[in-house]
């Protein structure tokens, strides 16, 4: 059938893949928020993106569990019609608080989160400047809208600033896209310079802090915070489904139009509402995200031990000194064999990291992703160095 | 107003600072299938279009982009 024919290419790329496909790995048991049984060994996990590590937190199960048995499984229904409940506007005051804005929305995922925000927010006279490194959720959100959606250079404000220049007038309606923390390599956004930009033409910022949310800023909400300038930025999204350790998104704003926002959004119109224990579980994390700030100082020295542990391999620059680590790294691999190798061995070895093969990795290339959580202790951080030596020294 | 064929030379050599292709370009040569550039690759090289012409390229526009004169075509418009 012709309609099929498409996935010839696709079904070639998998069978390329060999018996080492990275979307076919099963966790077929969790022992902790950095261990499981994968594929039937017991695995350290090194990319999951858990970074507090709150995924089986006492106090968040509880709080799941009680909302499950009060309010059953799921809402049934959109946030326009039968799906909100307390909790969610709850939720919302709450993410409305720790940014000290007016006001917070959220969806029900983080990738819902950006489609929905972009929605919302680019009309047909608009233009949209996306960081060409930016998440698949930022393109896809960017592409659903009439705006007219250019890119610039990665981490490069004078790449954006030679493009508003290019627009004209259009700057003055133009949205700036950025993240945070990259998700792949790890690396900040100069978000200071890039707000410089932004007012020098009228522009507006948009930043995702799905990496950085619980991460950096001394209160943990973000690169913008750390940078010092989150009373700059226009509107802030974030993912639920990384530190917090959930499923879900928001977007926040000093802007009081956000409030109109679920009006325009077809994506946080058209779907189900997070479930209340869903709910219950974020907010759960959310308060031990703002009340324990050890676990974000854990967090960075656990990235700083990994970091400096690949730089004695000589596969990565050692942690940057003043300035909390990332908790992702990347180790760049000098093709697709090689990685492919490298990341099957490490999951023999019982550690789990993320493979990244082109075109997915910025600048091409393959590269072993690794993330570190709060939850890991030194031993596990210890046994994904060795995994990654045997890996690719030995 | 610049031509096609003014235009497409200096494509060429963009396209080989940034991909290191050396061959000859003709208008149909087909950046996907042909030269087998990945996303990232494109994207690249697109950047460093807008930047020698002082230009920008919606995405919109890229994306029924497949050879080097259609992108000559939209650096074409785009320097009107």
């Amino acid at each position: 059938m012709k309609l099929l024919e498409k996935f010839r290419d696709v079904a070639e790329t998998r069978r390329a893949l060999g018996g080492a496909d990275p979307t076919k790995v099963v966790v077929e048991r969790l022992d902790s928020a950095t261990r499981g049984l994968v594929d039937g060994r017991p695995t350290i996990l090194a990319g999951t993106n858990n970074y507090l590590g709150l995924t089986f937190d006492p106090e968040g199960v509880a709080a799941g569990q009680r909302a499950l048995s009060a309010a059953g499984t799921g809402t049934t229904g959109s946030r326009m019609a039968n799906g909100t409940y307390a909790g969610h506007l709850a939720l919302e005051a709450e993410l409305a608080d720790f940014y000290g804005y007016p006001r917070a929305m959220v969806f029900s995922t983080g990738y819902a989160a950006n489609l929905g925000a972009l929605a919302a927010l680019l009309g047909p006279e608009d233009a949209v400047l996306l960081d060409a490194d930016a998440h698949a959720s930022l393109f896809d959100g960017c592409r659903m809208c009439p705006a007219k959606v250019y890119t610039f250079r990665h981490n490069d404000p004078d790449s954006l600033d030679r493009r508003l220049a290019r627009l004209g007038e259009q700057a003055g309606r133009a949205l700036v896209v950025i993240e945070g923390l990259y998700s792949i390599l790890g690396d900040r956004a100069p978000v200071r310079e890039i707000v410089e930009v932004k007012h020098r033409h009228g522009a507006c910022l948009f930043v995702d802090e799905a990496h950085s949310l619980g991460v950096l800023g001394e209160q943990g909400r973000g690169l913008a915070e750390e940078a010092g300038v989150l009373d700059q930025v226009d509107f802030v999204v974030g993912t639920f489904s990384k530190s917090l350790g959930t499923t879900g998104g928001f977007c926040a704003s000093p802007h009081p139009e956000l409030e109109l926002f679920p009006y325009v959004s077809r994506p946080y119109m058209f779907t189900a509402s997070p479930s209340p224990a869903v709910v219950e579980c974020t907010r759960s994390a959310l308060r031990i995200l703002r009340s324990r700030p050890e676990l974000r100082a854990r967090l960075g020295r656990n990235a700083a031990r990994l970091q400096a542990g690949l730089a004695r391999l000589g596969l990565a620059p050692p942690p940057p000194q003043g300035e909390t680590p990332s908790p992702v790294t990347s180790v760049r691999l000098k093709d697709r064999a090689q990685a492919l190798a490298a990341w099957q061995r490490m999951l023999r070895d019982g550690v789990y990291v993320n493979l990244i093969l082109p075109p997915a990795a910025p600048g091409g290339g393959s590269l072993l992703r690794m993330s570190v959580s709060a939850a890991h202790d030194e031993a596990e951080i210890d046994e994904i160095l060795r995994a990654i030596r045997r890996a690719l020294l030995e | 107003m610049a031509r096609p064929e003014d235009i497409q030379p200096i494509l060429g050599e963009l396209l080989a600072q940034v991909t290191g292709y050396a061959g000859k370009l003709r208008p149909e040569t087909d950046l996907l299938d042909e030269l087998a550039l990945d996303s990232a690759q494109v994207m690249e090289f697109v950047m460093e279009v807008e930047d020698r012409f002082e230009i920008v390229i919606e995405q919109e526009k890229l994306a029924e982009v497949r050879t080097i004169g259609q992108l000559a075509d939209i650096v074409r418009s785009a320097l009107k």
